[in-house]
């Protein structure tokens, strides 16, 4: 089964935005755990 | 001879930026119990951070684009699967945890009063076994892999590192490395974001699936046999190493209670994308027809042809920043254990400050046995980490079923394990390494259900309830 040219494409820049999602959740809960002092 | 200074330049500047955080954090770390563990206080960015940190290590950066390279789409897409579902499964197994041992610190604190003392013995041997090897398998493969891409060479890049980590982790233990460990995630992170956007910007994505459907059409296929087998029992291998391996347990115990499901779903959805995202670079390579000499380079290979040499030393730090921080969380987790599991037994009613002393020393004893032991490259990663296998997929079932079902008991459990391991190191050297990896679940499998049917055992929860308690410490000691 050969993977089609818009799932091919929707894996690529699906890993890519997934990614740059988790850093920027992780970066903004970071802020909002500092500020409850909350980080540990 | 001739050194790549500025790649040396790379990695000492962000090991003097870690060993100064690192001198920040231990001023707060007092006790024994916070150089050990962080009970219950990690919130999200830093539990999901601090899990991140160990499970994605330098060469599965390097080694997922290899696997997509070989295998194609499912390649890329089996090794995101096999990490990503080991880390979501261990989110119910750390609930568990929580409710049944809510006082303990490690692993062995579970088996050791969840099973009798045979059992204890052998898992604590294997168990050092097993940590040892992968602290080996990290040392060596981080090695070869500053070697190989970056001309640092490979006695310079293991002594580097190795000292640099020893000095970090030493520091302030599992707060250390807990509070880098976020720092080398977000640079882990920002290298992922940057690199694959900058390629296929230039690239473009049609271009390339094109490209693989003229030069490499097989690489397409979602059913290739080798990826579908590399999916499930490289699977069955990661869960094994997860549920048994110290430093999950450390991190189960040190998030906070309510959110652990939460960090753990998050890491293991981390881990599917961020191996999956560096595999996209093979794909590159394979619709260019452009490859390396080694298979492992593919990833800073085209980084560096469509990004130049900045792009090279951004993998770099990306790169470093995976192996420094998977290497702290091993030493952290074997002095941990040994400190917590063998050494606080033996030495009852000591300080707190002597307890941290020696969590501190042991591991720079440790760190530097590991430095050792990697220099002379005695094995390869993926060997050693696949024998290893057989070992992690005996203690799943034992695990699993004693955190669980109160009718397994100790014999149940010791036949198993034993026989499990048996079983798969006589499948491992007959039939092949990863075949032995599932006969060791499986047989570890049937001997705790059916030997704990047949011969039901009444665990009493209240006993796993109390170990952490003082006077249960004191108990176990004179076991």
């Amino acid at each position: 089964m050969i993977i089609s040219q818009a799932a091919f494409t929707f894996l690529v820049w699906a890993a890519i935005a997934s990614s740059a999602l988790l850093m920027v959740y992780i970066l903004v809960r970071f802020v909002l755990e500092l500020r409850r002092n909350d980080l540990w | 001879m001739d050194l790549p200074w500025v790649s040396i330049g790379v990695i000492l500047a962000l090991g003097a930026a870690f060993i100064v955080v690192s001198w920040f954090i231990s001023k707060k770390v007092s006790s024994a119990d916070s150089y050990i563990s962080s009970h219950g206080r990690l919130g999200v960015a830093f539990g999901t951070t601090a899990l991140l940190a160990f499970w994605v290590t330098g060469n599965t950066i390097m080694a997922a684009p290899e696997a997509a390279y070989g295998m194609g789409v499912i390649g890329a897409i089996a090794y995101s699967f096999l990490g990503g579902v080991a880390v979501v499964a261990f989110a119910p197994l750390g609930k568990r945890i929580h409710q049944v041992i809510p006082h303990g610190r490690t692993v062995g604190d579970f088996y050791g009063n969840r099973y009798d003392r045979k059992n204890y013995v052998l898992f604590l041997v294997l168990v050092f076994a097993y940590v040892f090897g992968l602290l080996m398998t990290q040392g060596i493969g981080g090695g070869l892999l500053l070697e190989q891409i970056f001309a640092i060479p490979y006695e310079l890049a293991v002594i580097l590192t190795f000292i640099i980590v020893i000095a970090y982790a030493s520091m302030g233990g599992f707060s250390s490395v807990t509070g880098i460990a976020f720092f080398q995630v977000i640079l882990i992170l920002a290298v992922i974001v940057v690199v694959p956007p900058l390629v296929y910007l230039q690239t473009g994505t049609a271009a390339v699936y094109q490209g693989m459907a003229e030069l490499a059409p097989a690489q397409l296929d979602l059913l290739l046999p080798a990826g579908i087998f590399f999916m499930f029992a490289g699977a069955m291998f990661a869960v094994g190493e997860v549920f048994m391996d110290n430093t999950f347990w450390q991190r189960a115990y040190a998030v906070k209670k309510e959110k652990l499901v939460s960090i753990f779903t998050l890491a293991g959805v981390g881990w599917f994308v961020v191996p999956l995202a560096t595999a996209t670079l093979a794909f590159v390579a394979l619709g260019t027809g452009q490859a390396p000499e080694q298979v492992n380079q593919v990833a800073p290979y085209i980084a560096t042809v469509y990004g130049g040499q900045f792009a090279s030393w951004v993998f770099l730090v990306g790169v470093w920043s995976a192996l420094a921080s998977t290497i702290a969380a091993v030493l952290n987790s074997l002095a941990s254990l040994f400190i917590n599991d063998v050494y606080m037994p033996r030495r009852p009613g000591r300080t707190d400050k002597h307890y941290m002393r020696a969590a501190q020393v042991t591991t720079v004893v440790i760190g530097v046995i590991g430095l050792v032991m990697s220099l002379p490259q005695l094995l390869t990663m993926l060997q050693m980490l696949i024998f290893l296998g057989v070992i992690n997929a005996a203690f799943v079932f034992p695990i699993v079923f004693g955190l669980f079902w109160k009718k397994i008991g100790s014999n149940a459990a010791f036949a198993a394990t034993v026989l499990a391991v048996i079983g798969g190191y006589a499948t491992y050297f007959t039939v092949g390494g990863l075949q032995g990896v599932v006969v060791s679940g499986w047989i570890s499998f049937l001997v705790c259900w059916g030997w704990s049917l047949a011969r039901p055992h009444q665990f009493q929860w209240s006993r796993l309830y109390r170990v952490g308690l003082d006077e249960f410490a004191l108990d176990r000691s004179a076991k």
